[in-house]
């Protein structure tokens, strides 16, 4: 559970985020809405504590999130940011492997347990028969899916997720939000997501948090998100919303 | 307008105030004597022919500087970069060297010849490391430090082994304004008109490339054409400049981020106030070195007292730019070549190892005949701590670099770059002028507290902008281009203690002692220990600092631990053997290329390629112009120097 008391993010003396209350669910699958621009990623920055706010504090477990040292964090929270590195000279399997870090520290040992959890994580992105690649010749949706396996192999409680499939093809998006989701079901991982795709949020998520020029401007299911007046104004776009022809869902469309 | 009226008035003030400092002519008889009466007694005629022509040839020079490096900064749209830092102030010099000692008989008429071409020489390898399309990076400023060493290395080798033609250019080196007629200002004149011309004509084209290279040439400027024309202009009027002055650093850059910082925004007015603002500075500079030379006996060249008064003002210009949005890297990347590490590489570079260590110790030079035999008992107690420091100093510099690259992210990172080797000889020149010590007599501990004190400099400049690795390594430039002005104005008081520091500089083995090899092989092993057994640190942190976070690596406390094993283990070999150059970039790239892409077989194969690279260039260094010897630190930045240069070209052919 995350708890926003009273957060101000300011550059250059002008707030570009502004919470002043707000509840996270770590057990859901959450998804961040907005356009360009609006706080989506300072937001996760800052849940993820790459950003320290100029006002208020985040709680998580009922504890600042300050009062973690750097190693208990990532045993809680994985994060991915939106911009991968290069990570060169790094096969595949090698950069998974990062992600056990924070479980065995600067000179813990490699258990029988750790190579397992790579090498499943790696089967659950499907890269498994990719793994001795090195990473800067793999292309851009191998990339990206190696770094969600980092993320896998690290078992923090929390994933953040900032737009994790940019770079991913349509199928690639629907079996990455598969795999979160069976994750939180079946784990009870919490998933917090950054996307663009407001149909691909609403099959997925459980619920949604849109954010608008700094300010949290929805936070609840996706029924009840899913409403013209409500998207329209997030996007300042004529929306139509319609039926799926075969899922008792909606859809969106920009028009 | 005002403001302007001021500006004028403080510079014309300023000038008269040059005009008075230690002179007791009267302000009416300075005023006949500019307005054409002629000059009686010495007084009038030191002042009319020596003072007056050096007011004119500061704010010439001062103006050309400024100009410069305005242009140099608004065509790589690279805030950082002059003269100096792109290499072309050393190749003049180098040039200069050349032409002093092969071809005496030419100075007077081909010295800006002899500096365009050393200059040209420096750009051209700089342009080709960095690549043309790559200029506003960090990258090209480590590459012109990169040539800086090259040809310092160089130059430092030709005086060395022709002391007798090279004396009287140290003083040159320093930057000296000093006048005797106004032959110099007659000379100099005519090739500042080219300025009027580039500020007259390049405004426009630069406000275009503003836009990036390949939005101006979309809107349909011939950026090759521009950039040829400009540079070779530039470096024109800057190699007659030099030529006639030295070299005097930082005004080209500190000139123009004054002036946008004091809010010329368009190209044109910044080019204009660049020029102005170069002359007064360079005149208030010329002033207080005039003003030292009252106080003291010793000649203080104005070079120094420009670097004293642009370092720190380039310090707080960094200071005050780390705080923003650093400009995006481009990591440079030439690892290419093998994928991975095979059995049969290794098995080569042993071999290598090997031999080189087989050659330093059965090879023996005796009236002239090359002979392989075992060293006696004589020979053996001398030989075996200088093969002992090569080979460790060698393991210890490329460790250091590995370590160095992956924190900052750039490849051509080395950690001598930082500023640790010019403190470490600061440290030393000052111990034995101030207590008159030789430097051969000084424990090598005086040397470790001059690097130490450069780091903790470093790290207390740094907590400001939060150890960015742009900012931190440009604090260790400009930290290293004032030390090294430093270090040129005390060689220039000419005693012969200076050839004992040069020989010092070029990092020489010979004098190891038995004791201080020991102590390398302990210290330089337990360095390494250390390095491998925070490999995961690493390893995280050169992907980056957000992933090494993310994965619960508390950033900063291990970013400044790595750095501080980084930076002493290389204060420690330069204590001990003096700078070694280019074997902390050469050894890791070169480790890169055969396939050692991870970090625990790039730390360990760095140092058997540095071990190797140190003492063939040892070994060479004694053999080849025998009965002389070259210091190994000099071998190794000549060897490593052009290797380096080859491999990035071979490299961007392929590309």
């Amino acid at each position: 559970m995350f708890e926003f008391s009273q957060l101000i993010i300011e550059r250059n003396q002008r707030p570009i985020l502004d919470i002043p209350n707000l509840t996270l669910a770590t057990d859901k699958l959450t998804v961040i809405l907005g356009k360009n621009g609006s706080g989506k990623t300072t937001l996760m920055q800052c849940l993820a504590r790459q950003l320290h706010p100029s006002k208020g504090c985040i709680r998580f477990k009922e504890k600042p999130l300050l009062g973690f040292s750097q190693r208990q964090l990532a045993q809680e929270i994985a994060f991915l940011p939106q911009s991968l590195s290069e990570a060169a000279g790094l096969t595949i399997r090698e950069l998974v492997q990062l992600g056990r870090f924070p479980w065995h520290g600067t000179w813990g040992r490699w258990r029988q347990k750790d190579h397992d959890i790579v090498t499943q994580s790696l089967k659950q992105v499907g890269l498994s028969h990719y793994e001795n690649q090195l990473v800067e010749e793999a292309s851009g949706g191998e990339k990206q899916r190696a770094w969600i396996a980092m993320l896998l192999a690290q078992q923090s409680p929390v994933l953040l997720l900032d737009e994790p499939t940019s770079a991913l093809d349509i199928s690639h998006q629907y079996e990455l939000l598969s795999l979160l989701q069976k994750l939180n079901r079946e784990t009870g991982q919490g998933i917090i997501i950054i996307l663009h795709d407001v149909n691909l949020a609403a099959r997925y998520a459980d619920r949604i948090l849109a954010i608008d020029e700094g300010r949290c401007v929805f936070h609840g299911t996706v029924d009840d998100f899913m409403k013209k007046e409500q998207l329209e104004s997030l996007y300042n776009i004529p929306m139509t919303l319609i039926n799926h022809p075969e899922n008792n869902t909606k859809v969106a469309l920009a028009c | 307008m005002i403001r302007a009226f001021l500006l004028v008035n403080a510079f014309l003030f300023t000038a008269v105030c040059y005009l008075q400092i230690d002179s007791s002519l009267s302000i009416s008889t300075q005023l006949s004597i500019i307005s054409g009466q002629e000059a009686q007694g010495f007084d009038e005629i030191d002042w009319g022919f020596s003072r007056l022509p050096r007011l004119v040839m500061a704010l010439l020079v001062g103006s050309v500087m400024g100009c410069i490096g305005s242009v140099i900064q608004q065509l790589t749209l690279n805030p950082l970069l002059s003269p100096v830092t792109l290499g072309t102030s050393s190749g003049a010099w180098l040039g200069l060297i050349v032409l002093a000692i092969f071809w005496p008989q030419g100075q007077t008429e081909f010295q800006v010849f002899a500096a365009m071409s050393g200059a040209a020489l420096a750009l051209g390898f700089v342009l080709l490391i960095s690549g043309v399309r790559n200029l506003s990076g960090l990258s090209l400023i480590l590459s012109g430090m990169a040539v800086n060493l090259l040809f310092g290395a160089i130059t430092t080798a030709l005086i060395l082994l022709n002391d007798q033609y090279a004396r009287n250019l140290f003083i040159w080196g320093a930057g000296d304004l000093s006048q005797n007629g106004w032959d110099k200002v007659q000379w100099f004149w005519p090739h500042c008109l080219l300025l009027l011309t580039i500020l007259a004509f390049a405004g426009k084209p630069l406000t275009l490339l503003r836009l990036g290279q390949a939005a101006a040439a979309a809107r349909g400027l011939n950026v090759v054409w521009l950039f040829v024309t400009l540079i070779i202009s530039g470096l024109w009027i800057l190699s007659s400049a030099i030529t006639m002055v030295g070299i005097i650093g930082f005004i080209g850059l500190v000139a123009p981020n004054a002036a946008r910082f004091l809010g010329a925004r368009t190209a044109t007015s910044e080019l204009i106030v660049s020029t102005l603002l170069g002359a007064s500075l360079l005149m208030i500079a010329d002033g207080m070195a005039l003003f030292a030379n009252t106080l003291t006996f010793d000649l203080v060249p104005t070079g120094l007292t420009t670097a004293l008064i642009g370092a720190p003002l380039l310090i707080i210009l960094i200071r005050h730019r780390g705080n923003k949005k650093p400009q995006s890297q481009h990591a440079f990347m030439a690892l290419q070549g093998s994928r991975t590490l095979s059995i049969r590489t290794i098995i080569l570079m042993t071999g290598a190892l090997l031999s080189v260590i087989f050659l330093g110790v059965f090879t023996h030079i005796d009236n002239n005949i090359y002979q392989f035999h075992l060293p006696n008992e004589f020979a053996w107690p001398l030989r075996w701590p200088r093969l002992a420091a090569s080979l460790f100093a060698g393991a210890g510099m490329a460790v250091a670099g590995v370590m160095l690259q992956r924190l900052i992210h750039n490849p051509l990172a080395s950690p001598d770059l930082l500023g640790l080797s010019a403190g470490a000889v600061l440290a030393l020149i000052l111990v034995s002028l101030l207590l008159g010590i030789r430097v051969s007599e000084l424990g090598p501990l005086v040397a470790f507290v001059g690097s130490m004190s450069i780091l903790g400099t470093l790290l207390l400049l740094g907590k400001r902008f939060h150890f960015a690795p742009t900012s931190l390594i440009l604090t260790g430039v400009a930290l290293t281009a004032l030390i090294e002005t430093l270090i040129q104005g005390v060689l220039m008081t000419g005693t012969d203690d200076v050839y004992d520091i040069l020989r010092w500089l070029s990092g020489s083995t010979y004098r190891v002692t038995p004791n201080q090899a020991i102590s390398l092989i302990v210290g330089v092993t337990l360095f390494i220990v250390v390095a491998v057994g925070l490999q995961r640190w690493l390893t995280l942190l050169s992907i980056g600092r957000i992933t090494a976070a993310a994965r619960g690596v508390s950033v900063q406390k291990s970013f400044i631990i790595l750095l501080m094993i980084s930076a002493g283990l290389c204060a420690f070999i330069t204590a001990l053997v003096g700078p070694i150059a280019f074997v902390s970039i050469v050894a890791p790239h070169l480790a890169g290329l055969l396939g050692a892409k991870k970090v625990v077989p790039q730390l360990f194969f760095s140092a058997l390629i540095g071990a190797t690279l140190l003492q063939l260039s040892d070994w060479l260094g004694q053999i080849i112009i025998y009965p002389n010897q070259l210091a190994a630190g000099t071998v190794v930045a000549i060897i490593g120097g052009s290797y380096f240069i080859l491999i990035l070209l071979k490299n961007r052919n392929s590309v």
